[in-house]
């Protein structure tokens, strides 16, 4: 198990172009899924709303050596952490989606991934796709939720790692939000195009 | 779509938003101008964004972890760790879920516990884990649970251990004062069976660190076993905001938690200070204060309370909450709980020895005001030789089962003699949560979700 140090390496060697720090990555993060989807088994129970935020927390945390990233470019490696989370929980939802259907087994070790339903697999899918289309209208939006969903950052984070302000981000938010919302729903199979 | 095209609906919408809903179809009406399209379009976005509801309020992890956890609540079960087939939940606690397996080569049942609570990042802390799980299972210790085997499983670390059944001390003790104490007798043999224990991993240079009720575990036959030795070092100390912080959501989501754990620290774990064998001598005084009066002897509405209460407290006396304590006793207890290390026990034999005098027939130490007590202590010699008879029938029929050592020591004599009234079940470690509990949680996280799998529970963030 590499510490968080070796983590935040991996990172970086990613984020220069080295796929293979993709392969040792990805099983961190399915571990930490999986530990918080244990932390949800164990702790959920109504009324109780901060055990989510902390456990969020606290695994962005594990995964990451802020203090060794913050020297470099802060702004530059929170993109860096929504990207890659965004390539491996995609990933994730596609192998599973594929495990149900029966073909592509063996490609990807997935265990961890084998609680997930293909509906909500789908929807990760579909959000994906979405998000490259809001890409090529709207660059900054779709880094926005790459960021903020993905990533996981807050309103300030992302703001920082956009270089503008906070209440930028909010505003900016809405429309995106809304619009990724409506492609979503023009995929449902009621719906149609 | 072109960049002027969008900008012109980026900024309908946001001048729109700014609006009360009710007045956002004429603003568009006269902003739009008669371009119809473009109406449609930015009127299709507000409404969008009025469905959107909390659609990507939770982060993503999150929202697949909830999935994970909403349709994976036993992912374990059915799978091989190591040569051990996952074959049910037994119980959840703190530190990790505790399955009932099958050892696949020896074909016998098994409790494995995988420690999910924490991942094994440490290497050096796991490899002392190690070490120490090697020395607990070298003593082979009829009141230590016995361990078969530990590994790791995809980073988690596990132990294997023998199934016992039985339930947790933590279940015989009462809920609330006014319960009242365990029956003297019956409180001696279990104080007795754990100092034993203690006793034996101390020599080996063991420490508990964790010891509680929780931890302490009453077999069908009276038996007493001590869990969970060693894993108290395998948590995260590094991590001390994290530590804090995750302190402070238990307590705001589960008061109970904490406090079960802080009530038993002794000072110096409270001050963060080295701790060693005497810590588990404190605890090992907690519980038998609350054994023996069926009161904690530090409390506070909160674990600083609790914790200011171990550093600068004396709890009041035993005897004020059960008549029939002997001053003896009272000095045993008393002794544990010394707030100075070296003020307390130096040596858990000699503790083994005090709590072993008390039960003898010469002393006095269990009080004479009862009649039944008298007539106990008469008939003792004679019942002696049954009860080791039944000793040592009781263990050889549980190693068959469970390869426990041959010999139930004297002191399970007490033990053995009360049985337990509660209906014993089927459970090994930290069985806090059952089944459908579990099962209620994963739909409540389910549900939760909604809809959509991007909407967060509208409590989210």
């Amino acid at each position: 198990m590499p510490s968080s140090h070796e983590v935040t390496q991996l990172l970086l060697a990613w984020s220069d172009g080295d796929q293979a720090a993709l392969e040792q990555l990805t099983p961190l993060v399915y571990r930490e899924l999986r530990r918080l989807a244990r932390g949800y088994m164990r702790q959920e129970r109504p009324g109780h709303i901060l055990q989510t935020t902390a456990l969020i927390n606290e695994a962005y945390l594990r995964l990451i050596d802020w203090k060794q990233v913050h020297w470099r470019n802060r702004a530059h490696f929170f993109g860096v952490a929504a990207q890659l989370m965004r390539r491996i929980l995609v990933d994730f939802a596609r192998a599973r989606q594929q495990d149900k259907r029966g073909g592509g087994a063996g490609q990807v070790s997935l265990d961890e991934a084998a609680a997930v339903s293909v509906e909500r697999s789908a929807e990760f899918i579909a959000l994906d796709e979405a998000l490259g289309r809001l890409a090529a209208i709207d660059p900054r939006r779709s880094l926005m939720v790459e960021l903020r969903f993905f990533g996981g950052l807050s309103e300030e984070e992302t703001a920082e790692a956009l270089k503008v302000s906070p209440r930028t981000v909010r505003r900016e938010w809405s429309l995106a939000r809304a619009w990724l919302h409506r492609e979503l729903k023009r995929e449902e199979p009621e719906g149609g195009k | 779509m072109k960049p002027e095209r969008w900008k012109q609906i980026e900024q309908l919408y946001d001048a729109a938003l700014e609006r009360n809903a009710d007045r956002r179809a004429s603003f568009l009406d006269q902003a739009c101008e008669g371009d119809e399209e473009l109406r449609r379009e930015v009127a299709s976005l507000l409404a969008s964004d009025e469905q959107a509801g909390s659609f990507l309020a939770a982060p993503a992890t999150e929202v697949m972890a909830r999935s994970v956890a909403a349709e994976g609540a036993s992912s374990l079960i059915g799978r091989l760790i190591g040569a051990y087939q996952v074959q049910s939940l037994l119980g959840a606690g703190g530190m990790g879920e505790v399955y009932l397996a099958r050892d696949i080569r020896l074909g016998r049942k098994v409790a494995i516990k995988v420690l999910t609570a924490f991942i094994a990042q440490d290497v050096d802390r796991l490899r002392r884990f190690e070490r120490e799980a090697r020395a607990i299972s070298a003593l082979n210790h009829p009141n230590i649970l016995t361990v078969y085997d530990i590994g790791a499983y995809e980073g988690l670390p596990y132990i294997v251990a023998e199934l016992l059944e039985g339930q947790e001390l933590r279940a015989q003790l009462p809920p609330t004062a006014e319960a009242g104490a365990l029956p003297l007798r019956m409180a001696l043999g279990y104080a007795q069976q754990v100092a034993h224990g203690l006793a034996a991993a101390h020599e080996k240079g063991v420490v508990h660190r964790d010891l509680k009720p929780e931890n302490l575990f009453v077999l069908a036959d009276g038996r007493v076993k001590i869990l969970d030795f060693g894993l108290a070092k395998l948590k995260p100390h590094g991590e001390a905001g994290l530590d804090s912080q995750a302190a402070a959501q238990n307590q705001l989501t589960d008061p109970g938690a904490v406090m079960g754990t802080v009530g038993y620290m002794a000072p110096e774990q409270v001050r963060g200070h080295e701790t060693d064998h005497r810590a588990d001598i404190f605890a090992f005084g907690v519980i038998l204060y609350e054994m023996f009066s069926g009161r904690r002897p530090f409390v506070g509405e909160s674990p600083i309370e609790v914790m200011n209460a171990i550093l600068k407290e004396e709890p009041p006396e035993l005897g004020e909450a059960n008549v029939k304590i002997s001053p003896q006793l009272e000095k045993i207890v008393r002794r544990c709980l010394e707030k100075r290390p070296e003020r307390r026990f130096q040596s858990t034999s000699d503790l083994c020895f005090a709590l072993e005098a008390l039960s003898m027939p010469s002393g006095s130490a269990l009080t004479t005001t009862t009649n039944a007590l008298e007539a106990t202590k008469r008939g003792r010699r004679r019942e002696l030789g049954a009860w080791i008879a039944a000793g040592v029938f009781a263990a050889r029929r549980n190693s068959r089962r469970t390869g426990v050592g041959l010999l139930t020591s004297r002191m399970n004599r007490a033990a053995m003699k009360s049985t337990c009234s509660r209906s014993p079940r089927t459970a090994s470690w930290e069985p806090t949560r059952n089944a459908s509990q579990r099962v209620a949680a994963a739909n409540h996280a389910s549900g939760a979700t909604g809809g959509n799998c991007f909407t967060s529970p509208p409590t989210g963030r």
